[in-house]
């Protein structure tokens, strides 16, 4: 995150596959208020990655034109969502021999190592976007705050998120054409942990946040990120999965999804029969429940296993040599869905089936009862980080002898 | 980060290794250029709309203020960097050439501008201060005008020259006074003077002018109704000798024509503060009209003391016949 105090006014913009949701909001007492909120379908984007740069130009400025106009308030600078398979993450860690003789960890000490591990180069071709803080280890002991005590190897860890340089530059391009600067990026899985889970929760809960052409994931472990990832399967291959089974058009495929749809095939579901129309006229279809329920629980649950293989994968590399198993145990609090798709019936169920733990629909904590949905986390969740991950505000030492001081740093 | 820590840090490539991959540091946003797209120049367009209107409102309030403030200095008696005041007839061009007479100019000392206005008659002090930005400001205290005086200049282009009484007796050639001020001052007559201009002094002023003055302030109505005031019979620093008196003429066309006319008024030069409260409490108009009063023109001699009581002598005010010299 950017170093900046935060500003009175945030604006957030959550660029998805199928929607661009844009919500700006006023910071009163450390808390967002709505000002105004737009969301307008998404053009140029398939599975997260843009594929037409002028109609996601258009439709982005046309979020901001929304919200400028709903709240009468100028937008300067807002915090892009980053998500699906252009944003990368990796572990990077940094360590110091701690230099005093009785082994007391600095301020120093740390700043050290910290340094040490910004210090590695991302791959060829990528720019850093933003470190997301690590569990600190002393000793090999995990520690908050290291400062003051005793041990002779600080260990901090950072979870880095890379994007490709190319991508980032048109990303920041689209919005620098508003004349608005990019204040901050904000990785999307972690804005929807932010929205829906609660300190608590993160002592160990897996956030899936199924849009509708990427399913984001983040592990929380201790408070802290341990890993995040991305695959580029969503809800939209649920719909065409629906479309290609019944032989029908997208949309009335996305319409029964919607209506008709579940992530869990029962037995029962053979024997109802539904209408598309539902008026039993001239050109209305009948299907069979059962096949639709079949082709979405097939989809979703191997979707959900594909999380769950990522997951395991990025564990496995990040603790080598080590047995990880994804239990309750390890993840407490279990599973949250969130996104669009997280709407589909018995959701948690299928991930529940599927992964083992536990798992609910993370509905966003936010005043405004209309983004009080799944698939608003993802914006709500933007602009709670940005709040939640800003630094303190700097106070500012009163009368001239002290600020005299804080400029030299006597 | 202190002042210290961003003049003296280390180089960032050398402290954080080859130039770190940070995406602010890789893309430098610049946002002023022009938007892109309609939608995009709109927003900009909209975005910058109060702060064009606020300069806009800004940019009319400070011109209407220019305007303002130029319209009241143009309105004033002053030009260029001169700010100027009297309370007399002056015009700014007699300041304005009392100025040039310096080399400097606007640039001249503020005393010796000073010194010199108040070497003209006319004035009696000059407030002369300059401001911070080169202002001259110049404020005049003019002689208060009592009476004119007629010299007769055998030679020069006019023969006649008017010249202003002052109520200390100085005179002074009456720059600026307007034609019609000068000729509703009474005319002191039959005067014998010495020097010319400005060193000019008329025997007896130091009785007239005193005189004068306090029939302007205390007696307008009386003051209005003179002509002038003959110093044929003041004797000057003798004000106690008998028979030195203050002739004044009364002005024919001030008095109505069914009556006899009061041509003079006599006041004695030592009593004529008394005999000036006597005559604003009498009524000469009734004394005009008492029967016997049978010439066509009277002269009221203020001047007689009534002496039959044996006090000290007052004024008795008496109708007298003009006879003609």
């Amino acid at each position: 995150m950017t170093s900046k105090p935060l500003p009175s006014l945030i604006a957030v913009i959550d660029v998805g596959t199928h929607k661009t949701a844009s919500l700006l909001g006023q910071i009163i007492d450390g808390k967002a208020r709505m000002l105004s909120f737009s969301e307008r379908r998404t053009d140029g984007v398939v599975k997260g990655t843009v594929t037409d740069l002028e109609k996601l130009t258009q439709c982005v400025h046309e979020v901001v034109n929304d919200i400028e106009r709903g709240s009468g308030r100028g937008v300067e600078q807002v915090y892009l969502s980053l998500s699906g398979p252009a944003a990368e993450g990796e572990r990077v860690k940094g360590f110091v021999a701690v230099p005093a003789h009785d082994g007391k960890i600095t301020a120093k000490d740390v700043s050290e190592a910290i340094q040490s591990a910004k210090r590695l180069e991302p791959p060829e071709g990528r720019a850093t976007i933003l470190y997301m803080r690590q569990p600190t280890m002393l000793d090999n002991r995990p520690v908050t705050n290291p400062v003051g005590m005793a041990g002779k190897r600080l260990e901090v860890n950072f979870w880095r998120v890379t994007m490709e340089e190319g991508n980032m530059r048109m990303r920041v391009g689209m919005v620098n054409g508003m004349s608005i600067k990019v204040r901050d990026f904000i990785l999307a899985a972690h804005a929807a942990a932010c929205a829906t889970a609660s300190d608590a929760d993160k002592q160990g809960v897996l956030v899936i946040d199924i849009g509708a052409g990427t399913t984001d994931w983040i592990l929380y472990y201790k408070e802290h990120i341990l890993c995040a990832g991305s695959i580029p399967v969503g809800g939209e291959h649920l719909t065409n999965d629906l479309s290609v089974a019944l032989r029908i058009s997208r949309e009335t495929a996305e319409d029964l999804k919607l209506r008709f749809g579940s992530a869990m095939h029962r037995e029962n579901d053979v024997n109802q029969t539904i209408w598309k129309d539902g008026d039993k006229g001239v050109g209305d279809q009948q299907f069979n429940r059962g096949t639709i329920t079949q082709v979405l629980s097939l989809r979703y649950q191997e979707t959900i296993e594909f999380v769950r293989k990522d997951v395991l994968r990025r564990l496995e590399a990040i603790f080598p040599g080590h047995a990880v198993k994804l239990d309750q145990n390890m993840i407490p609090s279990g599973v949250i869905l969130t996104g669009g798709s997280a709407n589909l019936a018995d959701a948690a169920e299928a991930v529940q089936l599927v992964m083992g733990l536990s798992a609910r629909v993370g509905i966003p904590n936010f005043e405004n009862e209309s983004l009080r949905k799944p698939e608003y986390a993802g914006v709500v969740g933007l602009m709670t980080a940005a709040i939640t991950d800003a630094p303190p505000p700097v106070r500012r030492p009163r009368g001239f002898l002290a600020q005299l001081k804080e400029l030299f740093r006597l | 980060m202190g002042l210290f820590d961003n003049l003296f840090r280390k180089r960032r490539d050398a402290f954080l290794g080859q130039a770190d991959r940070d995406w602010r540091a890789l893309v430098p946003q610049d946002v002023n250029r022009v938007p892109e797209g309609e939608i995009g120049r709109k927003r900009a367009v909209r975005s910058n709309l109060p702060t064009f209107l606020a300069v806009g409102f800004f940019v009319v309030m400070v011109g209407m203020l220019w305007w303002a403030v130029d319209e009241s200095v143009t309105s004033t008696p002053s030009a260029g960097l001169l700010r100027y005041k009297t309370d007399g007839f002056l015009s700014v061009d007699f300041v304005k050439k009392t100025i040039a007479n310096g080399p400097e100019g606007f640039a001249r000392d503020v005393r010796s501008i000073k010194a010199e206005l108040e070497s003209d008659n006319q004035v009696v002090t000059a407030d002369v201060r300059r401001r911070g930005d080169g202002t001259l400001d110049i404020s005049l205290r003019e002689r208060l005008a009592v009476a004119k005086v007629v010299i007769a200049s055998p030679g020069k282009v006019t023969p006649m020259q008017v010249r202003i009484v002052a109520s200390d007796g100085l005179t002074f050639a009456g720059a600026g006074y307007p034609e019609q001020a000068v000729r509703n001052l009474p005319e002191i007559a039959d005067y014998r003077s010495s020097g010319s201009d400005d060193k000019m002094v008329i025997d007896g002023i130091e009785i007239a002018a005193p005189f004068l003055l306090t029939v302007r302030t205390t007696y307008p109505n009386l003051y209005k109704q003179w002509s002038a005031v003959s110093l044929r019979d003041c004797f000057g620093a003798q004000e106690d000798s008998p028979g030195s008196n203050l002739r004044v003429t009364v002005r024919p066309g001030s008095q109505p024509m069914d009556r006899p006319a009061l041509v003079e008024i006599l006041f004695s030069t030592a009593n004529w503060r008394n005999e000036l409260a006597l005559l604003s409490r009498i009524n000469v108009d009734d004394m005009l009209r008492r029967p016997g009063t049978t010439a066509q023109a009277y002269v009221l001699k203020m001047s007689i003391q009534n002496r039959t009581n044996g006090a000290s002598p007052i004024p008795e005010p008496r109708l007298v016949p003009l006879t003609p010299r």
